[in-house]
């Protein structure tokens, strides 16, 4: 059983299973982009088999959550564990699906090399792509409905299919906690109910998995929590007790300014006002 | 009628030179062009020319690794350059690669004109169209020297240099093949498996300096830009998988550097004129005419086929249409 069977990149007993504590623990995570504030002192915690929506605005900050979670953006301040100790991606641990619009749709390869790549964290330098390996990674493309299209060139598929190509990559990975951004953008009907059905089965199979997912319709039904951000944590926790007025407005209607504390906000309308709201709970 | 001794002296040497600088640059071209990143081919080849002309300013002579080193440095100081232009001065990467690119050959030109170097044959026009005539291989007498010791041991540095060169460009990408593919298509995901995109971008950037600057002592800044990006534009158009287009930029690079040669070298003779045209210019010309034929007739890809399909009927296509929405 998992994580045991893995090629001995992870001796059996070095994890702490996830009884130990919550499997990604992210405190007081800050990023900037020039003088921008991107993140502003984070805390997010995720515990084994739960499955959380990051909504919030456009600029709120949710792609860069995940990226400085990964390590991928450089953060100012903030401390980030998976399975109770810093993040070592060479350990396969976490795994990560960008935005599709944000990859090269054109480039030169298949579906079944593009799933197999989930597995060269494993593989490691210098050593060949083996039969098994894509053998492997043909097994997941088949888990999304993609088996008879696996040696197409990724420029034939649909939306829906490439985004469902790279969550074969991510399964093939193996990984105990997924991060997702946006995967559910412009995609058909029948890739929507595959990505769903198999998120939720790896959910109650013990994985944790973090999803970008702007749609605030269908984070009601779909998921089990959700993280409200806009820069800074607004709320995190069931959906009911989240997405409330008051929580909405403070995400959506207003637009925090970078400066720290006392800033003024900026409406929907442009117009500036005090940052300070009906149930004052702002600083 | 082309004498062997000829061949042997002057022909093959140029010859093989070329081809082997093509097939460099043409392989490596490949990852820059899949990166976007093709230009950093175009500033590196141009950069190099300061440190050259400094190397030869400080040793006093034409010695070639001195010049590699000058180069070397050169290219590396491009390459921070771009990269510090690109974060501080606000500018997009191809903005920063051509401001970059022309300042440093500029500056290349300057210094050619004031420290007189040009007085041995390094000027501005070998500079830019390469010197592939000047290379020959002396001692082949006619024809029965071919495996005469001697006249092995007399073999061009620079043929040498550039077969090291074009060995260790396919040994780099025989080795982090998939490293080279994974960071080119989604550098994002491949770093957060552990396998840092901009270490092996790292790793291409500096196969690319060595690849440029030794092929533009042989063929010219020129050339060097139209080998790093016509073959493997070429190939592009050709195929969908990315050993098929590895393969198919190398065959590109060495069509056009055997015809280019020899249209160049022999096409004059043929036809009566007396001279022969600069080799390393029509190689260029074999080059880019080839990608304009991949343009116009690639059978997927190409415009011709495109323009056919827009007048068959959708229900007639022979291609299956199965998810194919682009």
């Amino acid at each position: 059983m998992w994580p045991f069977d893995r090629t001995g990149a992870r001796p059996a007993g070095s994890v702490p299973q996830a009884a130990d504590g919550p499997l990604l623990q992210v405190e007081n995570l800050t990023v900037a982009y020039r003088d921008r504030l991107a993140l502003r002192a984070v805390d997010l915690e995720l515990g084994a088999g739960s499955m959380v929506a990051v909504a919030g605005p456009n600029g709120a900050g949710k792609s860069t959550l995940l990226k400085a979670i990964l390590g991928l953006v450089p953060s100012l301040a903030g401390r980030v564990q998976v399975a109770g100790r810093p993040l070592r991606r060479r350990d396969g641990l976490v795994a990560y699906v960008p935005q599709r619009a944000s990859l090269d749709w054109d480039f030169p390869i298949s579906a079944l090399e593009v799933a197999t790549m989930g597995l060269y964290g494993r593989i490691g330098w210098l050593r060949p792509v083996r039969r098994r390996h894509r053998e492997l990674a043909r097994a997941q493309l088949e888990r999304v409905g993609l088996a008879e299209l696996a040696d197409r060139p990724i420029g034939e598929l649909s939306g829906g299919q490439q985004q469902r190509v790279l969550l074969a990559r991510a399964l093939a990975q193996d990984p105990r906690l997924y991060l997702l951004d946006e995967p559910f953008a412009g995609i058909d009907a029948t890739s929507e109910r595959v990505l769903l059905a198999i998120l939720r089965q790896l959910r109650d199979q013990g994985r944790s998995i973090l999803v970008v997912h702007h749609d605030l319709e269908t984070v009601a039904t779909w998921f089990d929590a959700v993280l409200l951000l806009n820069v800074e944590r607004i709320a995190m926790g069931p959906l009911r007790s989240v997405l409330t007025a008051a929580n909405l407005a403070r995400a959506y209607g207003y637009r925090l300014e970078p400066g720290g504390f006392g800033a003024v906000s900026v409406g929907p309308d442009g117009a500036s006002r005090p940052a300070v709201l009906a149930d004052g709970s702002r600083p | 009628m082309i004498e062997l001794r000829d061949f042997l002296e002057i022909d093959l040497p140029a010859l093989a030179t070329s081809t082997l600088a093509a097939l460099s640059c043409g392989l490596l071209g490949n990852f820059l062009l899949l990166q976007r990143r093709s230009l950093l081919g175009d500033a590196i080849s141009h950069a190099v020319l300061p440190g050259i002309v400094l190397a030869f300013v400080l040793t006093g002579e034409l010695a070639a690794w001195a010049m590699m080193a000058g180069a070397s440095a050169a290219a590396v100081l491009a390459v921070v350059l771009i990269a510090l232009l690109e974060r501080f001065g606000r500018v997009e990467t191809s903005a920063a690669t051509g401001v970059v690119l022309t300042t440093m050959f500029a500056l290349g030109v300057v210094l050619l004109e004031q420290t007189g170097a040009q007085a041995v044959h390094l000027d501005v026009q070998h500079a830019l169209m390469g010197s592939l005539e000047t290379i020959v291989w002396l001692g082949a007498g006619d024809g029965s020297a071919l495996l005469d010791a001697a006249w092995l041991a007399a073999v061009p540095d620079v043929l040498v240099r550039l077969a090291l060169v074009a060995a260790g460009v396919m040994l780099l990408i025989g080795l982090l093949f998939k490293e080279l593919a994974i960071t080119s298509f989604d550098p994002g995901h491949a770093t957060s498996i552990g396998i840092s995109a901009h270490g092996v971008g790292f790793v291409l950037l500096v196969a690319a300096a060595v690849v440029a600057v030794a092929s533009f002592q042989a063929v010219g800044a020129i050339l060097t830009v139209a080998l790093f990006v016509c073959p493997a534009a070429t190939a592009r158009m050709l195929t969908d998988r990315l050993e098929t287009q590895l393969a198919l930029s190398a065959a590109a690079a060495l069509l056009a550097g055997v015809l280019g040669y020899a249209l160049a070298a022999w096409a004059p003779l043929w036809l009566g004129v007396g001279r022969a045209l600069n080799a390393a210019g029509m190689i260029a010309v074999v080059a880019g005419v080839l990608q304009a034929l991949a343009i116009l007739f690639a059978p997927r890809y190409g415009m011709l086929t495109r323009w056919r399909r827009r007048q068959t009927p959708a229900s007639s296509r022979t291609e299956p249409a199965v998810g194919a929405q682009r």
